[in-house]
Parts: C-alpha cells; structure tokens; sequence
C-alpha cells in the first residue's frame, strides 16, 4: 500500500526532463450543481448574470476567470472555485452542495502524458477527438474519473473522490515510470 | 460491446450495469404486480431496455438491442424532457 507521503518526487526514469508532471492541487472550492426540475432556463440565467459562466449541456468545462464549471451528466455539473454565496444565489432553480473535500484536483501535463493516461483512460484523448474544454466522467482503473482538456499542451485536469485518490496516484505513478514521473504540489492555488 | 449515451457518446458496455426490458410498467394497484414483477417476454431480436451508466453520467437509458447479434441501434436517456 502506497503511503501519502511516498506519492510526490520522482518515479521511475531518474534522469532527463520528466515525462508526466503531475501538479496536486489542495483548497480549491468545489461544489456540485443539479437543476431542479423546470430550473433549467432560470439556472442559465442566473449563473451566466451573476458569474459570467454559460453552463455547457454537454461533457465540456468552461471557465470565466477564477470559475470553471464542468458538465458530468445531464443537468449536473461540478463547478470550480465555487463562491460561498452559490447555493444562496442558484435558490430554487439548483440543489447545490459542497464538494471541496470530495475530491483531489490533479493537473497532468508533459511531453508523455497522453501515453500515460492511454494506460487506463478507455477514451481517445487525442486533440483531434478530445480538443481543449472536453470533458469526459469514466472509470480508470476501476476508478472513477472526472477529467478535462484544459489547452493544446496537452494538458488535462482530473478530479478523483479523496477516498480513492492514494489507489489512483498508484496507478499513476505505475503507468508513468518509464517515462519519468514528477509529482509535486501545486504552487500558487488555493 | 459499446453502448451510445447520449450524454457521454459512445462507451464501453463495463461502464454500465443492465436492468432488462424497459416496456413494463409499474401497475397502479396490487392486480397485475405478479405479471409486472416475474413475466417477460424474452424477444429473439429487437428489445428496448434498460441500461445504468453508473460509472459515467449516471443517468438511466432506454437501448434498442438486438438480442440476436447485440446490434444497438440507439439509446436515449429514460427520463423524458431532460436534455
């Protein structure tokens, strides 16, 4: 069993430039938004009024500034640096709830990274068919999976529940040896 | 075998768990429950049923199966009126 603390450094290829960097985001704002029933058009409103953010309709993130909202199934999206006064101005369209704990936020990026995530990611992650801003809810490694393009890099932002993120970081780092592995904290979140 | 959410686009049949044929429905009183609960009719081809893609968007589908080939022809989520 992997321990928390044998997760960041390096693993595998020691030397040269690390294949996957991937950067542990800790404290970032998470909640999840459902409409209510007939909330839809008003839903739309309220979040592009008062956020400046057009909640996509299908698997896509969008983000405007400092928000970022990610769609994971049909009226359901999880919605990034979520403001403490969400729930309070979605009132009666959305059911919203905190999620900040719920999840670890894990950006990976580097020269390799697409041939990592081809370990376990059972979708074509190429530009081609997975462009900036698509998003995708699956199952890797018997985990599950939230994850988005977030520029041409590549590079991808995944959110897996806290509970299984020790059991995925192991896949991870496995599936990103040979390439060189760099797992460090994010700098300049939170 | 790969199944087409609508919401997800198409994906592999692991992500999802079965229930069966979607065509019966719950009766409103005691009279027909044994029917609804045991009887199916256990089509040699074209079969509306329903799928739970759990471990994607989570939302109930209704998939057209062939149960001669496991040819899908279309799947389209089970509550209406939601897009």
């Amino acid at each position: 069993m992997l321990e928390t603390a044998q997760i960041y450094g390096r693993h595998g290829v020691a030397e040269g430039l690390a294949g996957v960097t991937a950067e542990v985001i800790e404290g970032l704002s998470i909640a999840s938004v459902a409409e209510r029933r007939h909330g839809a058009a008003g839903l739309a409103e309220l979040m592009a009024i008062n956020y400046g953010l057009t909640l996509p309709r299908r698997p896509a993130h969008v983000g405007a500034g400092a928000l970022g909202a990610v769609a994971v199934g049909p009226g359901r999206w999880l919605v990034l640096g979520a403001p403490p006064d969400l729930g309070r101005s979605l009132h009666g369209v959305a059911s919203v709830t905190e999620q900040s704990d719920g999840f670890v936020p894990v950006t990976l990026s580097g020269p390799s990274v697409l041939k990592c995530l081809a370990k376990g990611v059972p979708l074509d992650l190429h530009a081609a068919a997975f462009p900036p801003g698509s998003a995708a809810t699956t199952i890797v490694a018997h985990i599950g999976v939230t994850l988005w393009c977030l520029d041409a890099t590549p590079r991808f932002a995944l959110l897996i529940a806290r509970s299984y993120w020790v059991s995925f970081m192991a896949w991870l780092i496995a599936s990103g040896a040979e390439f060189g592995i760099e797992v460090v904290p994010a700098k300049g979140r939170g | 075998m790969k199944l087409p959410c609508p919401f997800c686009g198409l994906r592999d049949a692991h992500e999802f768990s079965y229930l069966g044929d979607a065509g019966p429905h719950r009766p409103e009183t005691a009279e027909g429950f044994h029917d609804y609960v045991y009887l199916r009719d256990n089509p040699a081809g074209l079969l509306q049923e329903l799928w739970y893609h759990g471990q994607g968007c989570r939302s109930w589908l209704v998939v057209e199966r062939d149960t001669l080939d496991h040819s899908v022809t279309g799947a389209r989520l089970a509550r209406g009126g939601r897009s």
